[in-house]
């Protein structure tokens, strides 16, 4: 009686709910009402970067182990990674988002280690000499190197004038080598040449060339520098007891400073002044008691880098801050004494520019037998191209580097960029990019747009020669911290390099800061976020409930989503460490 | 055997007589003795199942749910709160089609905080798909007990028996205890359709899609129009073999009856002597006593109530805002039939309070000088 009542199990047919296929039938994606997107973006610390290097990518490339390729990326925006290595005063690291954790990624340290151990032939990807345009560019320091290599890049034929028997302009007659070795300086220029660029130093425009010998060239590129150093009013003709930093540092050999109980002043608080207090110390074999440098501003105002200041600290330089020098004295027609009032520096308010004044009546009397001025540069007068004007030392030029005659363009501390390497590279890069606009007819104001890296100064002119990326970059996107999921990162100590002991390294015009060694390399390149830069961590994946995150095996390495079963949860941009996923509405 | 037994123990004895393999219960009055008496043999070692001591009615269920899956007979008992918490998971059971016996002894719902008999905590899990059986006395509660699993397993749908507080649970009368192995020769070992095998990986409950959805309920429906003829017949097997039947409901001297008293567990005991002393004077009436309630017999009552003139129904429960829910079932039922008669609709009992013969004599006579029934319900508090 029972029997007919009883169901039959038909698995096409089932009581309840039994399955042995996937759910794939259910288009979630009908619930979305948002939905990810993948690109990735630009870090702060690349926004920092004037030359606009694309750091976490090289991170990131390190981290796989990929040398060759990461110094290969920080080639694409700056020829001279071993210099900066070393030299560079970092704004990078002052905007890594991993200092508002633990402490920011050592990212000078990581560019030198590259330019160290990395090997990338660096002609391969371009077409040299590939447009007929030719291009002069007068003065090879970072502007000029930077200039010419990114011209070259762009497939120009490019000559460089350099007035100086060797390349490298205040590369190598201003850094001392204790900072910048010169094989370091002799295998970046190498480098740079290598794309087929025509030099010629010793050829000084205006005295072993005429300007008019300019005349053929499409465009020119005038980036000699500022090769005077200034002077004090009324202290020019005191025979040899006064002379000025950049000269010195030129070749310090050369200027007999008599023995270690000689008084040296050295008059600045800029970088010029801390390398020729330390050149000085080293040629007196670490003897620093009769060296004394003497600055308008006080100590945290010192235009020179920190760390600089730290370091000549540590190797005995005294430091007088806050003085000014208003007097010299002289004594049987020899340099005696100096009088210095106390100053302070304000800065003008509509110009900008920086003025010092005196503060009270307090003075000092300082004794000097010789002082080093290094209080600022200014252009040489040789005479310059007709037409071409000068204003307050520097050279007139608008924002992307153009002067009023039209192929005429300049950069470096001639237009007055600021006094750091990274800013002459930058400036030389842009110039580079000003003369291809308007040699190929482009808008330049807007063609910068396209390539500006965040709302900075700099843009990336890899996206500007439209080489293909690895994965595509929205470069106006800049991730900042609260943007970072830093639930997946531990906290971790910054490695920091070795140095050499200060009592040996004072004596010896041998490099001062090692390079890190392999082990914290590998730890930095794991510490860095990688921010806005897909690592291919997948944690997308692993997070969506919908099992929704497609992987793209294309050649844009991208990641996507299901369009059928994402819900538009947000879970693949919660996870994601590095921000590379968004939310956004989405258009159907 | 003849034993002298509480409700509560009649019971304990009608879940060993099935045999169930796992037992998944928490404590709660008036139900716990029934756990108490399985616990006991168990400790000595006479049960077959496996017991599971669970932190909440919740876990009780979602054990039962689980261990049915794999293919085993589970039983579970509960009373008010207990049954609330599992609300949930009666759902669940349900939709599965795991066919789960409980027992459920009507308690009074809090707040405030009591301890009576009352419908209400049975009738609330009326739209959760189990199967609901009201009994009237501790005979038919261990009968009810092991046809249940009869049905439920033939039709793959969760049962409750039903039961009252103190006036069944504990309340001790002469019970039948049929022996084991009659008891099995009538309860063969469960048969499952399907279950959870490690060997044939499936999922089981997974999301569907709406019209999927919607051809399980159907399908759900379908076996509960079946379970009236699967109860029927089950109820008529049993009464072969142990002498002892029920139907769907008690139907007591209707022959001529005019007005006719419907209601469900004790209330229908204590109304046959009233039924009894008015017959004696010559008034028509008689009882409907609602064994089943899920699913509804609505044929048979229909059938049943045809010739009668006036219905009083007595429900010992309350749908706040509406009225007692045996008498709001039977008018429904009532509508889609030839004899649409006055229904008295009598709240009486709430909380546990006395329903005496007296009250249901007031009934009677309330109903009888009425032409009209009002639109009720018509409430007692017990005084």
């Amino acid at each position: 009686m029972v029997g007919p009542y009883r169901p039959v199990f038909d698995i096409q047919d089932p009581i309840i709910a039994v399955s042995c296929g996937n759910s794939l039938v259910f288009k979630t994606g009908s619930q979305r009402s948002e939905c990810p997107t993948f690109i990735n973006k630009v870090a702060p610390c690349r926004q920092a970067c004037p030359i606009g290097i694309d750091i976490p990518s090289a991170f990131y490339e390190a981290s796989k182990g990929n040398l060759d390729q990461a110094l290969s990326i920080f080639l694409q925006e700056n020829p001279l990674p071993g210099v900066c290595g070393r030299v560079c005063y970092h704004p990078c690291e002052v905007k890594c988002n991993r200092g508002e954790y633990d402490e920011p990624i050592n990212i000078r340290s990581f560019e030198r280690y590259l330019s160290d151990h990395g090997r990338v032939d660096i002609g391969k990807d371009f077409q040299i000499h590939s447009k007929k345009y030719k291009i002069a560019v007068v003065g090879s320091g970072p502007a000029g190197l930077s200039a010419v290599y990114h011209l070259a890049r762009s497939g120009y034929r490019v000559t460089l004038f350099e007035a100086k028997p060797e390349l490298g302009g205040m590369l190598r007659y201003g850094i001392p080598t204790y900072r910048l070795p010169r094989r370091i300086l002799d295998r970046e220029i190498k480098r740079i040449v290598s794309l087929g660029i025509e030099t010629h130093p010793g050829m000084k425009i205006g005295k072993d060339l005429v300007w008019e010998a300019l005349e053929p060239f499409d465009a020119i590129f005038l980036s000699f520098g500022l090769q005077l150093g200034s002077t004090l009013p009324r202290t020019e003709d005191s025979g040899d007891s006064i002379l000025t930093g950049l000269k010195f540092l030129e070749n310090p050999r050369k200027y007999s400073l008599g023995k270690p109980t000689q008084k040296i002043l050295i008059i600045g608080g800029g970088n010029v002044a801390i390398d020729v207090a330390r050149t000085l110390l080293r040629l007196r074999r670490g003897e620093g008691n009769c060296i004394t440098l003497v600055c308008p501003e006080l100590r945290d105002q010192m235009p020179a880098l920190e760390e600089e200041v730290e370091e000549a600290l540590d190797e005995g330089i005294t430091i007088l801050d806050g003085w000014a020098p208003y007097k010299v004295h002289q004594r049987n027609g020899k340099l005696s004494s100096l009088d210095f009032f106390r100053a302070k520096i304000i800065k003008h308010g509509s110009t900008g520019t920086l003025r010092i004044i005196r503060m009270g009546k307090e003075t000092r009397k300082h004794r000097a037998d010789k002082i080093i001025l290094a209080i600022g540069q200014v252009l040489e007068s040789s005479p310059l191209p007709l037409g071409i004007k000068v204003n307050m030392g520097r050279i007139v030029t608008d924002r992307l580097e153009r002067t009023d005659i039209p192929r005429v363009f300049a950069g470096g501390d001639s237009i007055g960029c600021r006094a750091f390497v990274a800013e002459a590279i930058a400036s030389g890069k842009m110039g580079a990019f000003a003369i291809a606009c308007f040699l190929e007819g482009k808008e330049a104001e807007r063609e910068f747009q396209d390539h500006q890296i965040g709302d900075a100064q700099g843009f990336s002119f890899n996206h500007f020669l439209n080489i293909p990326l690895e994965k595509p970059v929205d470069l106006r996107k800049v991730v900042t911290f609260d943007q970072i999921n830093t639930i997946f990162f531990r906290e971790s100590a910054r490695n920091r390099p070795d140095q050499m002991e200060i009592a040996v390294r004072k004596k010896t015009f041998k490099e001062v800061t090692r390079g890190l060694k392999s082990l914290k390399m590998e730890d930095e390149t794991s510490r860095c976020f990688k921010c806005g830069t897909c690592i291919d961590c997948e944690y997308c994946m692993d997070f969506c409930p919908d099992i929704s995150i497609l992987k793209k095996d294309g050649p844009l390495g991208l990641y996507s989503f299901d369009e059928d079963h994402c819900k538009g949860c947000g879970m693949c941009y919660v996870a994601c460490p590095r921000h590379v996923i968004e939310m956004g509405r989405e258009v159907r | 055997m003849r034993m002298f037994l509480t409700g509560n123990h009649a019971v304990a004895y009608g879940a060993r007589l099935a045999r169930p393999q796992v037992i998944a219960a928490y404590p709660i009055t008036p139900q716990s003795p029934i756990y108490e008496k399985l616990s006991e043999w168990d400790g000595k070692r006479e049960l077959g199942a496996r017991m599971m001591r669970v932190e909440s009615e919740h876990s009780a269920m979602a054990a039962c749910i689980s261990a049915s899956l794999t293919g085993v007979r589970t039983f579970t008992a509960t009373a008010s709160q207990g049954l609330a918490l599992m609300h949930e998971l009666l759902h669940f059971a349900s939709g599965m089609r795991v066919p789960i016996v409980m027992v459920n002894v009507n308690r009074s719902l809090a707040a405030p905080w009591s301890f009576w008999s009352e419908q209400t905590d049975s009738l609330s899990q009326r739209d959760t798909g189990w199967l609901q059986f009201y009994v009237a006395d501790n005979q038919e509660a261990l009968d009810t007990v092991i046809q249940a699993f009869k049905i439920s397993e033939t039709i793959f749908l969760p049962a409750i028996v039903v039961l009252e507080a103190f006036y069944t649970s504990h309340f001790m009368e002469p019970v039948e205890v049929p022996d084991q192995k009659k008891a099995d020769g009538f309860l063969p070992p469960f048969q499952p359709l399907f279950k959870l095998d490690p060997d044939h990986p499936a999922a089981f409950n997974q999301t569907v899609t709406q019209s999927q959805y919607a051809k399980f309920r159907i399908q759900r429906q379908k076996a509960m129009e079946d379970a009236l003829k699967v109860v029927e017949a089950v109820d008529k097997e049993y009464e072969d073999q142990f002498g002892r039947g029920y139907g769907l409901m008690e139907c007591y001297r209707l022959e001529g009856a005019e007005t006719v008293l419907v209601t469900a567990g004790t209330i229908g005991s204590t109304a046959k002597v009233v039924i009894n002393e008015l017959r004696e004077k010559g008034e028509k009436v008689g009882m409907v006593r609602l064994r089943l309630f899920r699913p509804f017999p609505k044929l048979q009552l229909i059938e049943a109530l045809k010739h009668v003139k006036k219905i009083a129904v007595i429900d010992r429960n309350l749908s706040p805002g509406q009225e007692g829910v045996f008498c709001e079932e039977l008018k429904s039922t009532l509508y889609s039939s030839h004899n649409r008669v006055p229904v008295f609709g009598f709240v009486m009992g709430l909380g546990g309070t006395n329903v005496s013969p007296q009250h249901i004599l007031k009934a009677f006579d309330v109903t009888e000088s009425l032409n009209e029934a009002p639109l009720g319900p018509i409430l007692s508090d017990g005084s």
